[in-house]
């Protein structure tokens, strides 16, 4: 009869932890149902609404029509998607290290105890909050062949005649390129900001007390505790100069001779200006598949340069 | 006996409540949408049925000329007034947004009634059906016969009409008289007897007697870059860049830039900028405005709409028409026209709004306030039309009409981006000229092939 009392009330006892785990389960899932639906129905809906239309040929007005691969494999012999493929590599490989380098830059610069130093960080960061049309507008004219502020400051300095910027082919994408370092140099300055306030400051000490100058405190300390911020700021710049989009459509339109068509920009004339909507659909994809294997690549190499404490 | 509400407690309960409005929201918003659709069906029936018991019924219209939005305002005020059973609503979307918007609202079901349309996308919404064939309507209300041939051209398909021309645009050469009465040299004749030769003797003599040393900053004409217009002068240069093959749906089209007469007017053309150096070089003008607008050039080539730009030039000009190509005297033209959507449920009233805006009557300030020509060979109209500007040699436009062509075709834009994309190197002088006309043609062909695919697929053909 005891025993039977105690089986009951330890019976009782477990049913009542399963009631407050089930409770406790169903908190949660009621805590990120919001979150859940939003994932669903505004971004894994449409992410794999245009997977289905990426394999169909759809003109939006009438019903997709089933191609199957065909939209990706006709990208691969068509000569302007390679061309596309080259420029979007082109700005990756010229963007990348050098908005890295000088944001990096800025960082330690504006990292100083100095009077004022919070207004030359605001001042860095204006290009991430303003206009992008308005931000076009002043860069068309800095990069006038005639008239601009650049090609005379090359006449008057240098005694160099400038190049036709945005509209030579050649000079093109690297005005974009410079533009681009120009817009997204405070971002990843504020990020390495962080991460230099990270920085243990007795790290310093120790070393000044050895006897290191400042760029043996930058070789051998800033640079090693600040490459996990290095890391994030890598990937989130290999990621975003795979979609530049807003400097092209604003300044070049892809032009001139197709000098600057990276593969967003590719995307958009596709899907929106021709209504192309599957091949647009299957660029995307293979954007998203491009940057996916890069990003991968980066995490596997991380091991061998990245120090976490 | 009370309870206590533990924190924990308070904060499942307030979740849930949480989690169970959102979803009861999302219910709500589906209850709601579901009856947008059927809300949408049923005023559309509910219009149309008591406008015979004298209700009003809707009609909506959509422009891209959102700067004519002052000019026509008016136009559709009175077309309101005059039609008390009609209820028009009017929307102008920039051009860079409307085919766009327009597509999400055939998508959707509830296209505007009537809108405005370029021959640049049109042909493409008659092969979905999605444009209403106005043939018969067209001819019992007006006479194609008294249309300028240009202006028609442009809209019809296999005999059919699917559209109406509303006003004309030609290309016309600009120019700025004060450069050309500073540099002592004869302007462009207004007569248009002059040659692709004088043009670029008249551009040179500019460029010579306005520049000092090896800068350019005064440029004596502009160049022709868009195969749109280019193709034209091809064809007034006794070529063919479409071998004969040429329709509006592109069935069995074929171009050629390689020939001789097509590959040499590119050849003139680019010359201006890389060989001549009387015409700017691409940028040159870029962010500035209309090119002839700053004083710095001396002839342009452009429509009708210089009209209206150059009102307020702080120079003299004038206009007069293109140069007379080797072969034929032709220049590129085309009409803007509106269109009656298959889907409008009120065709009659839609009719009717189309008739009065194209009526030079109850329409006409339109033409004669924007620049744009009209589309009607009626005399009193066209001598409304010179009266306006009577200082200027308006005649141009109506002499250009006469001899205007065009090429516009299924996918127009996405054509001419692929065949620019290939000249643009030669106008650049990066590529030699035959290169770029073999270039071109394979670019053309290419892009021929898989628009005309495109569109069979898509509409079953």
């Amino acid at each position: 009869m005891a025993d039977a009392q105690v089986t009951t009330a330890a019976w009782g006892r477990a049913s009542s932890r399963r009631r407050r785990k089930w409770l406790h389960t169903l908190s949660c899932y009621a805590y990120i149902t919001p979150l859940l639906l939003n994932l669903i129905l505004l971004s894994a809906g449409p992410v794999l609404y245009s997977l289905f239309i990426s394999f169909t040929n759809w003109q939006i007005v009438l019903p997709p029509v089933w191609v199957g691969l065909r939209n990706y494999t006709e990208q691969f012999s068509s000569p302007t998607f390679w061309t596309v493929m080259g420029n979007t590599f082109y700005y990756t490989v010229g963007y990348v290290p050098l908005s890295m380098i000088v944001a990096l830059a800025m960082a330690i610069f504006v990292n100083q105890k100095l009077p004022g130093i919070s207004l030359f960080r605001s001042l860095y960061f204006l290009p991430v909050v303003s206009s992008g049309v308005a931000v076009a507008l002043v860069w068309g004219w800095i990069y006038h062949p005639t008239f601009g502020v650049l090609n005379w400051l090359l006449d008057a300095s240098l005694g160099v005649q400038g190049p036709r910027w945005l509209s030579d082919p050649k000079w093109a994408m690297p005005a974009l390129i410079i533009l681009g370092v120009w817009r997204g140099m405070g971002s990843s300055m504020i990020i390495f900001l962080a991460g230099l306030q990270g920085v243990p400051q007795e790290l310093y000490e120790a070393a000044r007390m050895d006897g290191a100058g400042r760029l043996r405190e930058i070789r051998s300390i800033t640079l090693p505790m600040l490459t996990p911020t290095i890391f994030f700021v890598l990937i989130t710049s290999v990621i975003g100069s795979f979609q530049v989009w807003e400097a092209t459509y604003l300044l070049t339109q892809g032009g001139p001779a197709k000098a600057t068509l990276t593969i967003s920009y590719y995307i958009f004339q596709n899907a929106f200006e021709w209504f192309h909507m599957g091949i647009g659909a299957a660029l995307a994809y293979i954007l998203f598949f491009i940057v996916a294997i890069i990003t991968f690549i980066q995490f596997r190499l991380q091991r061998r340069w990245v120090f976490y404490r | 006996m009370a309870t206590k509400l533990s924190r924990r407690r308070f904060l499942v309960s307030a979740s849930m409540l949480g989690g169970s409005a959102v979803l009861a929201a999302c219910a709500g918003a589906t209850a709601t949408t579901a009856p947008v659709g059927e809300a949408t069906a049923a005023p559309a029936e509910a219009t149309s049925a008591p406008a015979a018991a004298g209700a009003t019924v809707k009609v909506d219209y959509w422009q891209y000329m959102t700067d004519m939005e002052e000019i026509e305002t008016p136009i559709l005020n009175a077309f309101t007034d005059a039609n008390p059973g009609i209820e028009l609503t009017w929307q102008y979307v920039p051009w860079q947004q409307y085919w766009e918007k327009l597509n999400a609202t055939l998508a959707a079901g509830n296209p505007p009634d009537v809108w405005n349309t370029a021959p640049t996308f049109y042909f493409e919404y008659i092969l979905r059906n999605q444009l209403t064939d106005i043939t018969d309507l067209f001819k019992q209300n007006v006479d194609p016969d008294t249309f300028y041939t240009t202006a028609l051209s442009g809209y019809d398909l296999e005999e059919k009409y699917y559209g109406i021309p509303r006003n004309l645009v030609t290309t016309v050469c600009f120019f700025n008289q004060t450069l050309f009465e500073e540099a002592g040299i004869e302007p462009p004749p207004l007569d248009g007897n002059w040659t692709w030769d004088d043009y670029l003797e008249k551009a040179q003599g500019i460029v010579d007697f306005h520049n000092t040393g090896d800068k350019i900053t005064t440029w004596g004409g502009g160049t022709v870059q868009s195969v749109g217009w280019l193709n034209i002068f091809m064809k007034g240069n006794g070529g063919d860049p479409f071998m004969g093959t040429f329709r509006r749906d592109l069935q069995d089209v074929e171009c050629d830039y390689t020939e001789e007469q097509s590959c040499n007017t590119v050849a003139f053309m680019s010359g201006l900028i890389n060989d001549a150096k009387v015409a700017p070089p691409a940028g040159e003008f870029e962010g500035q405005g209309d090119a002839l607008l700053t004083g710095r050039l001396a002839m342009n080539w452009s429509l009708n709409w210089g009209v209206n730009t150059y009102k307020d030039a702080p120079f003299e000009w004038n206009l007069t028409q293109v140069p007379q190509g080797s072969a034929l005297p032709l220049t590129y033209g085309g009409a803007d026209g509106l269109v009656l959507s298959q889907a409008s449920k009120v065709k009659n009233e839609s009719w009717d709004l189309i008739l009065w805006l194209i009526d030079p009557v109850t329409g006409g300030d339109f033409l004669t306030q924007s620049g744009a020509m009209p589309v009607l060979k009626d005399q009193a109209v066209l001598d409304e039309y010179l009266g306006r500007h009577p200082e200027k040699n308006l005649q141009a436009f109506l002499d250009a009409a006469e001899v205007a062509d065009n090429y516009f075709c299924l996918g127009y834009s996405e054509l001419n981006k692929a065949i620019d994309d290939e000249f643009a190197n030669v106008y650049l002088g990066n590529l030699a000229v035959a290169e770029g006309c073999t270039k071109a043609t394979a670019a053309g062909n290419e892009a021929i092939q898989r628009i005309h695919q495109q569109y069979q697929e898509a509409i079953g053909g």
